[in-house]
């Protein structure tokens, strides 16, 4: 017996729990990297590197995860109760793990009301929940129209504006194998994503006001969807469209077979590096919108976040802010706004007067970034986007008219929000 | 008495020896089949609240009410039943016919068998990639093809549709399972008594009443066991047809294993989708007791009258 139990105790220790440093170590800061572009990446692992050899009292541990799989991580890290100091996730699980207690809300550090100063305003909200902000928003991902200058100067169209004037250029396109517009509109959330610009521009929102019901399926969603489709119906975009995804798209795009899709700062590294497009060819604008405002809110596009954020069970949530804010808020790098970084930077010190920047059209998007909303911030946010997926995608393909394809998505939040 | 008493005790020893040996084995099923099963049922009759510390709620049979009145997930039965369907046939009948020529091979026959087996050896993930991109209407090799030859003259966006996306998975699907049915036929044709095809001969059968009156019935058996599997695996296959569509467009590719993965996992409805993956499990069950009943109908009758 007593040959099992002996090795038995010493895995045991062995496995036992880290109870943190001894005096005179360094404490270990563990970060989850779920940053997708290599720009981004080779930018951190060089980050860490000088970090952790300027500081003797904090090291990172530095971990990369698929961007696809933040989510899952964070549920089971959450569940579990143990996983790492910081992620660098999408803002919209600021609400559905800060209401679960999976993330730390930064409002307890007393340096944070500086902190945020120096931040764009309207990019808190997305982080927010209940007076609380769970993330530190590093780049924004504001939606903005992507144009090929070259077909519309061979052509010599003007870029649109409204939705009319996007429609009146159509004929010019049809049957020429070039097609005015491309999205990804297969069952993916990257639909939901071209959808929801469309129905800010127009004034809509996708919840009512006091979100316990759908407003998708209002004046503002059913004409943006109406306008994809008549789009489709008379070839301005290409018929396999609803079956494209984000790379089917670019592809799409890039190889000069259309002239407008809806991105955003992504965009310019995604089509340069690889597809090779010409940037020269490349120009962005905002986002066209309908010529009267369908709706009573303001017309707005659409906005992501990226942001840093500690998690709610990290035992050295103060050694974690510090390394937030060496990293993310005060290295240059923030300063010049950098196409390999996957999105613009969200320090107002970024736009200031003299900021050099290798991005086509900056101003664009910074533009587009003040003006933006983000998708609410709902704990069944991922849920929805699904849904509403699914009914621009029912319509792009026919299957159903797109009021009765947004009304059955509307009935299926609802049922979600019922649950809240 | 003390010999007696030995006698026995040996004896009782000797008897439970195979279970002892069997234990080791029976723990792995109760571990990873029995306690797996029976978790899941349990699970399909609550509302399961991972995070929110309040508890699970017991909902009965609302999970399998809400199921079995939700128009996406009898559709994504259907869209089952319907890949199912359109594959198996083509795959098995194509199965066949490469199974008989491969049998009249008999030099290099391992290295034919050998390639044959690459689509079946590949990750599914790998085959709906190729497939999707084969698929692409302005890149695709498929449209590229059919436009050099003058077929079409236009694209096809085979897979924004949604007759020529199903049409898509099933041929996915019948290039991935053909070696597999082919594999199995071809063993079976290799155990088929040379005597019986020279009998047949003498009685004056020609080659197709030779397929008909010898082949098949010396296959029954391995043709039921190749229909069960692929039934199985047709039905439960998600990666294949995830790639490939992601269940569209227009959820008509979504088969029930896409429906439980995005009620489970990306909904978190974990009650609702342990609930979906039973139902799955049951259509599958029937599928097989169905099948195991008519493949060995014969030798229970054999067995009754004996």
């Amino acid at each position: 017996m007593i040959k099992i139990l002996v090795p038995l105790f010493i895995v045991l220790v062995a496995c036992g729990g880290d109870d943190g440093p001894k005096p005179g170590e360094p404490t270990t800061v563990v970060l989850w990297e779920f940053g997708g572009v290599p720009g981004l990446r080779d930018w951190v692992q060089q980050a860490v590197e000088d970090f952790n050899a300027s500081r003797t009292d904090i090291q990172i541990e530095l971990e990369f995860r698929d961007w696809a799989t933040q989510r899952e991580s964070l549920i089971s890290t959450t569940i579990v109760g143990d996983g790492p100091d910081i992620v660098r996730v999408h803002h919209k699980y600021s609400v559905e793990f800060g209401e679960l207690g999976g993330l730390y809300p930064l409002d307890n550090f007393p340096d944070f009301p500086q902190v945020k100063e120096r931040i764009l305003d309207n990019v808190w909200e997305l982080v927010e929940y209940e007076g609380k902000h769970y993330g530190l928003p590093v780049t924004m991902l504001p939606f903005v129209l992507a144009v090929n200058t070259d077909i519309m100067a061979k052509k010599g169209l003007e870029i649109p504006e409204t939705w009319e004037e996007m429609l009146a250029l159509g004929p010019e396109f049809a049957g020429t194998g070039v097609d005015l517009f491309t999205m990804p509109g297969g069952v993916n959330l990257d639909t939901a994503y071209r959808f929801l610009p469309l129905l800010y521009k127009a004034g809509g929102r996708v919840f009512n006001d006091d979100w316990t019901k759908a407003a998708f399926n209002g004046p503002a969603g059913l004409a943006a969807l109406e306008f994809l489709i008549e789009m489709k119906t008379k070839a301005y975009m290409p018929a396999a469209s609803a079956a494209y995804a984000f790379d089917e798209n670019a592809a799409h795009w890039s190889t000069g077979r259309a002239a407008l899709s809806i991105e955003g700062p992504w965009w310019q590294d995604t089509v340069h590096g690889n597809y090779g497009f010409d940037l020269k060819n490349l120009a962005l604008a905002q986002v066209p919108r309908p010529a009267k405002p369908l709706e009573k809110n303001e017309s707005r596009t659409l906005l992501d976040v990226i942001m840093m954020s500690i998690t709610g069970y990290s035992k050295v949530p103060n050694e974690a802010w510090e390394v937030i804010k060496t990293l993310d808020l005060n290295d240059p790098v923030w300063l010049n706004p950098n196409p390999k970084m996957g999105g613009i930077p969200t320090l107002k010190a970024a736009y200031a007067e003299g900021v050099q920047s290798d991005y086509v059209d900056l101003q664009q998007l910074a533009e587009a970034g003040a003006n933006g909303l983000g998708w609410p911030g709902h704990p069944a946010i991922t849920q929805i986007q699904r849904y509403i997926a699914d009914a621009v995608n029912m319509a792009l393909t026919g299957t159903m008219s797109p009021k009765e394809a947004l009304d059955f998505a509307a009935e299926e939040v609802n049922e979600v929000l019922l649950d809240y | 008495m003390r010999f007696y008493l030995t006698t026995n005790t040996d004896n009782l020893r000797r008897n439970l020896l195979p279970y002892y040996f069997l234990l080791p084995a029976m723990l792995v099923l109760v571990v990873i089949i029995i306690y797996p099963v029976f978790s899941n049922i349990a699970m399909s009759v609550y509302k399961v609240k991972l995070f929110r510390g309040a508890g699970d709620e017991f909902v009965g049979l609302a999970n399998y009410a809400k199921l079995l009145g939700s128009r996406t997930f009898v559709n994504s039965i259907w869209s089952s039943v319907r890949f199912t369907l359109y594959s198996l046939p083509v795959a098995f009948v194509m199965g066949l016919g490469m199974a008989l020529i491969f049998n009249e091979i008999k030099k290099y026959r391992p290295v034919f068998t050998g390639f044959l087996l690459v689509p079946w050896a590949i990750a599914p993930v790998v085959t709906g990639y190729m497939w999707r991109w084969l698929f692409h209407d302005s890149f695709g090799l498929i449209n590229y093809a059919l436009l050099s030859l003058g077929i079409i003259d236009a694209n096809i966006p085979w897979l924004a549709q949604p007759d020529t996306a199903v049409g898509a998975v099933v041929v996915a699907n019948v290039w991935r399972f053909m070696p597999y049915i082919t594999i199995m036929l071809l063993a079976g044709l290799q155990g088929v008594s040379t005597e019986l095809y020279e009998a047949a001969h003498v009685d004056g059968a020609n080659i197709i009443e030779r397929f008909f009156h010898v082949t098949l019935p010396q296959l029954k058996h391995v043709i039921g066991v190749v229909f069960l599997f692929a039934t199985i695996w047709m039905v439960n296959d998600f990666a294949l047809i995830f790639i490939m569509t992601e269940g569209g467009p227009a959820k008509a590719t979504q088969v029930v294993p896409i429906t439980v993965y995005r009620i489970a996992f990306e909904h978190l409805r974990l009650g609702k989708g342990a609930a979906a993956a039973l139902i799955l499990l049951v259509f599958l069950l029937s599928m097989s007791m169905i099948f195991i009943r008519v493949l060995f109908r014969e030798e229970r009758k054999k067995s009754n009258a004996g």
